[in-house]
């Protein structure tokens, strides 16, 4: 490279990065001195324009505030960022998480202010969502709506060839359901059971847990309880669907996404415990389905509920009043509908069910009111901070009882086991 | 004689051509889902020839996001990144393969630890840091922690080394200084490997999706590997728009890795008739 | 248009790695060192710009130091402590978190990384090497097959991934139909860890040999044609000249090309992550993705602080031996 080549390309660098400094400088520079309170807020669940949208209503809804959202990618990558942000002071006001078990993670930190009598919208709130948001007496976050629960995705096209005319309410019709839809020959089996690694498996399993009475942890929050009787029967239940040869023994996941959606867009499979997205996905023409609330155990119907939650931050004062608006502007039945249209999400409360935003989406997916109708049934993951570890134990020895390595009364001890010895380190 | 060379050219041609179609099918299959209608993407049992073309998916995907400002944003990035990574490798490894100092080895290996340490392990003491230094969501701090490259360094220390050292010779006779001599003589000679490294250095710099994340807090400063998860929540992703996104953004470097390929081959061989 | 230093010779050895050049061509005497000693270690021993040699090494070294290494010995001072990664309740343990990271987990993830890190560089720098070779022949129209070997840098890991996924899809995906076809038994590919396994390193090889054809052909490139064609002409077939011109020739470039690859098997982690989350039941959970899943899934800070020193000592003791063990031959020669 000539010597006048490179430095030119010197001097441009330079001048970039003097630039990009003067900028950087222009950019990261948010504070006013005028009369608006200005703060910023993570999340890694809206899009950019939803988050304009949701700017804009807010600071029109709050004069004197602004709020700045930022989209940040994908929640594996959510929580190292948030964390780091914590250590070095350099957090938002508010974040919006996927994950609600993070809350008592960050509140190792004392940065996070507890919600506990601050935000009356809690009380219109779901019982059983509202319970899920308290730890240790305090509420650690605000749930929001745009959440997601599972219903059942049945093939209407082979329930008609198969002859059966309504789709299963328990998981016993389902056994026998899907063993008369399972057509080896055309490649398609009655049911798919979701496998592998992924905290999916849990989310999945989790209802049929409860819809056979069993529970997570004890009403301390000490014990693992999910290896009871019920437990076993509720594991036995999918793995006789695998033995049996009516759910595929090969697991369809794909790209980190394991809930079995492709399998049955796919016509692999004619039923699939899933959530919403797939009633919006486009299908082929000819495709038809319908959504049938998630089948119940032998103790009633239930189904899983997975919140997002808005956290609180301590910046400053005033961004922290601000930021609290914020939150409690989320929950009103208005927002609070618009942010459910916009992920295709439901509404965490009977409020909002019917706002005009929501009747407009309830139009667009034929699917949509069972998942709105089920939420009374359903149950909410624990809000422990050991709760992703115990989660990983159980969904790897649910893997190993649906492969055959071990049976479902041995996995589920062993993921119990594993889950005291958690609890008792922490408590 | 005839007869065997003509078959060993057809060997080498097929095995580069099955080689080619390797590397090549993916890039095909990412293009072609771009353009796909959603369906029969997800849908295992369809074909793989799109039943018909949706070229919205581009423009849809476009809209979803300011990929402008981000597309500006990486640019800056990854040129500032690589030119600083190319000036700083250039100069340590010719330090290191050409001249003696006390310390010699320890520096060396501590430049190679760059390599060794994961940033995935250290992104908190990172962040510490760039906050201390109020570079976060910043130019300077995207730019400034990149420019030192052990690779970088590596290469061209492995390359000097191979370099005679009478080159310089007849300079350093003339009363030329070793900047001179450096700068006349041997950084010169170094476009081979430079060219190299500078390609990859721009494609994992443009690719570089964990450090931005990490430093940018603000919209407007992000790259466009962000982008791409745009199209992804926890549990479904939005194929088509996520494929045409991608297509956006590693069209700018495959242009940019076509044109330049070229001038590899031209500084290569020129080196070598040298 | 690059200059031509005064006094370079076109010849072969004007360029050649092994090229005696301190002893042949010199145009005054070469100072000698202190030792008297020999000029194999000591190529620069009359040059000691010392300042100038700082000022040359300082932007790489310095900010290698400010956000490599001192981040390091940050990590590496946490790790002796136990208490959450907000340090509210830092308690000292000394190496209690290594002992229980190796005990918990951890060696199993050490073991799948070695097994992984093995295959991978040999395949990956097997299939760079053989492409490089068949690109640097002179026949019309290779030049342009090139360009296509970035493609796999350049494409986003969530694209190549989903086609992966595609690729495997039991019954429907591409390899499973061949295999129905064959009428062998279906392969499955998450659930088997040989297959799953398999997998990863398949994705993680395609992803990473288009760098090694690059380092490679610019390494061949350095190769004087005379060498080679002085061969040729004396009978030599293209393995002899393989084997005895271009390999030897190539050493330089392969250790450097064994410490990148092997460092970047070591570092094993997006592939993982999004083909089987390091399962089944943590066949695929190399060493770097017990440091994410330790860190922020289980929130095990200290395990994961542990594991990240020792894997940053296993990789500082491979390059150490990479370099200095075979890369010495190729000073000395000089």
């Amino acid at each position: 490279m000539g010597r006048k080549a490179r430095n030119k390309l010197g001097a441009t660098a330079l001048s970039a990065v003097v630039a990009g400094s003067l900028v950087g400088v222009g950019v990261s520079g948010t504070a006013s001195a005028s009369s608006t309170v200005s703060f910023s807020y993570w999340t890694s669940g809206w899009g950019t324009s939803e988050i304009t949208a949701i700017d804009n209503a807010f600071d029109a809804a709050n004069p004197g505030y602004k709020a700045t959202g930022t989209f940040i990618a994908k929640s594996d990558e959510f929580l190292p960022k948030v964390t780091a942000a914590l250590k070095t002071n350099t957090q938002p006001t508010v974040v919006i998480d996927q994950q609600p078990y993070d809350l008592p993670f960050f509140q190792e930190s004392g940065k996070l202010i507890p919600l506990t009598g601050q935000v009356p919208a809690t009380n219109s709130l779901y019982s059983v969502i509202k319970k899920s948001l308290f730890y240790k007496g305090q509420q650690l976050g605000m749930a929001l709506s745009g959440f997601g629960d599972i219903a059942l995705y049945y093939n209407k096209a082979d329930f008609a060839a198969a002859g059966i005319t309504a789709p299963p309410t328990t998981w016993a019709q389902l056994a026998v359901d899907a063993a008369k839809l399972t057509v080896p020959s055309a490649k398609r089996w009655g049911f798919y059971v979701p496998m592998g690694d992924a905290e999916w498996i849990s989310y999945d399993w989790e209802p049929v847990l409860w819809g056979d009475g069993g529970t997570l942890l004890n009403p301390a929050g000490t014990k693992a309880t999910f290896d009871s009787p019920a437990g076993v029967k509720a594991l036995s239940t999918w793995v006789n669907l695998i033995n049996d040869k009516v759910a595929p023994a090969a697991s369809f996941a794909a790209n980190g996404s394991y809930d079995g959606g492709n399998a049955f867009e796919s016509n692999a499979v004619a039923m699939v415990t899933d959530g919403i997205w797939v009633d919006f996905a486009t299908v082929p023409k000819g495709f038809s389905y319908g959504v049938a609330p998630f089948p119940a155990g032998s103790a009633g119907p239930s189904t899983n509920i997975g919140l997002a939650v808005a956290a609180l931050f301590k910046t400053t004062t005033t961004e922290d009043a601000a930021g609290l608006a914020f939150i409690k502007f989320l929950s009103t039945p208005g927002e609070g509908a618009y942010i459910a249209s916009q992920d295709y999400g439901e509404p965490d409360s009977p409020a909002q069910v019917s706002q005009p935003a929501l009747k407009a989406i309830a139009a667009k997916a034929p699917g949509y009111n069972v998942f709105t109708n089920i939420v009374h049934s359903g149950g909410v993951r624990p809000i422990s901070p050991e709760w992703g570890a115990i989660s990983a134990d159980l969904y790897t020895e649910i893997s190993d009882a649906l492969s055959g390595s071990v049976t479902p009364s041995q996995a589920l001890t062993t993921a119990a086991q594993e889950a005291d010895a958690l609890l008792a380190k922490n408590s | 004689m005839y007869r065997s060379r003509f078959w060993s050219r057809a060997l080498i041609y097929s095995l580069l051509a099955l080689a080619v179609l390797i590397v090549l099918f993916p890039l095909v299959y990412m293009l072609g889902t771009a353009v796909k209608p959603n369906y029969q993407i997800v849908n295992l049992r369809a074909s793989l020839w799109p039943s018909h073309f949706e070229w919205g998916n581009i423009v849809r995907a476009w809209d979803s996001a300011p990929f402008g400002r981000w597309s500006i944003n990486t640019i800056i990035f990854s040129v500032g990144s690589t030119i600083g990574q190319i000036g700083s490798s250039l100069l340590a490894g010719y330090a290191f393969a050409m001249f003696d100092f006390p310390g010699k080895r320890v520096l060396f290996y501590i430049l190679i630890a760059g390599l060794m340490v994961p940033f995935s392990t250290i992104i908190v003491p990172v962040v510490q840091i760039l906050a201390d230094l109020h570079w976060l969501n910043t130019y300077q701090g995207l730019i400034v922690p990149n420019i030192a490259s052990a690779l970088g360094a590596f290469l061209v220390r492995q390359f000097y080394l191979g370099m005679p050292y009478e080159l310089g010779e007849a300079a350093r006779i003339d009363g030329a200084s070793e900047w001179k001599v450096f700068s006349r003589v041997y950084a010169p000679l170094a476009t081979p490997i430079i060219s190299a490294f500078a390609i990859i250095s721009f494609l994992q710099n443009w690719n570089n999706f964990l450090f931005p994340l990490i430093v940018v807090n603000t919209t407007s400063m992000e790259v466009l590997s962000q982008g791409l998860s745009v199209f992804q929540d926890q549990f479904s992703t939005n194929y088509d728009l996520l494929m045409s996104a991608a297509t956006l953004v590693i069209t700018p470097i495959l242009v940019v890795a076509v044109l330049a390929q070229r001038r590899i081959v031209e500084g290569i061989t020129l080196g070598a008739i040298q | 248009m690059v200059p031509s230093p005064p006094g370079a010779r076109s010849g072969p050895l004007a360029h050649a790695g092994r090229a005696p050049t301190g002893r042949v061509r010199l145009i005054r005497p070469r100072t000698t060192n202190s030792r008297g000693r020999g000029v194999s270690r000591s190529r620069g021993v009359g040059r000691r710009p010392l300042a100038l040699s700082y000022l040359f090494i300082a932007p790489a070294v310095l900010l290698t130091a400010l956000f490599s290494v001192l981040p390091l010995g940050m990590l590496a001072w946490r790790s002796l402590f136990s208490g959450g990664v907000f340090a509210t309740s830092l308690s000292y343990v000394g190496l209690q978190n290594y002992s229980d990271a190796l005990s918990q987990g951890g060696t199993r993830a050490l073991q799948v990384t070695a097994i992984y890190t093995i295959g991978f560089v040999v395949v990956t720098m097997g299939f760079g090497l053989a492409i490089a070779l068949l690109l640097d022949v002179k026949l019309p129209g290779i030049r342009h097959l090139r360009a296509p070997f970035i493609i796999p840098l350049v494409v986003p890991s969530v694209a190549t991934a989903l086609i992966w996924g595609n690729l495997f899809a039991p019954d429907f995906g591409i390899v499973n139909r061949a295999l129905s076809a064959l009428g062998l038994p279906q392969a499955d590919f998450t659930s088997s860890p040989s297959l799953a396994f398999l997998t990863v390193l398949t994705f993680g090889v395609w992803q990473f040999f288009g760098e090694c054809v690059i380092l490679y052909l610019a390494g061949l490139k350095t190769i004087p044609l005379d060498l080679l064609e002085a061969a040729g002409v004396d009978g030599a077939g293209p393995w002899r000249r393989f084997r005895y011109i271009r390999w030897p020739l190539l050493r330089r470039h392969t250790v450097l090309i064994c410490v990148v690859t092997t460092l970047t098997g070591l570092q094993t982690f997006n592939q993982i992550f999004v083909l089987t989350n390091g399962g089944p039941n943590g066949a695929t959970t190399t060493a770097l993705f017990y440091i994410f899943n330790q860190g922020f899934v289980q929130f095990n800070t200290g395990l994961a602080d542990a594991m990240g020193v020792i894997l940053f000592g296993i990789s500082l003791f491979i390059t150490v031996v990479l370099v200095g063990y075979f890369g010495r031959g190729a000073r000395r020669s000089v």
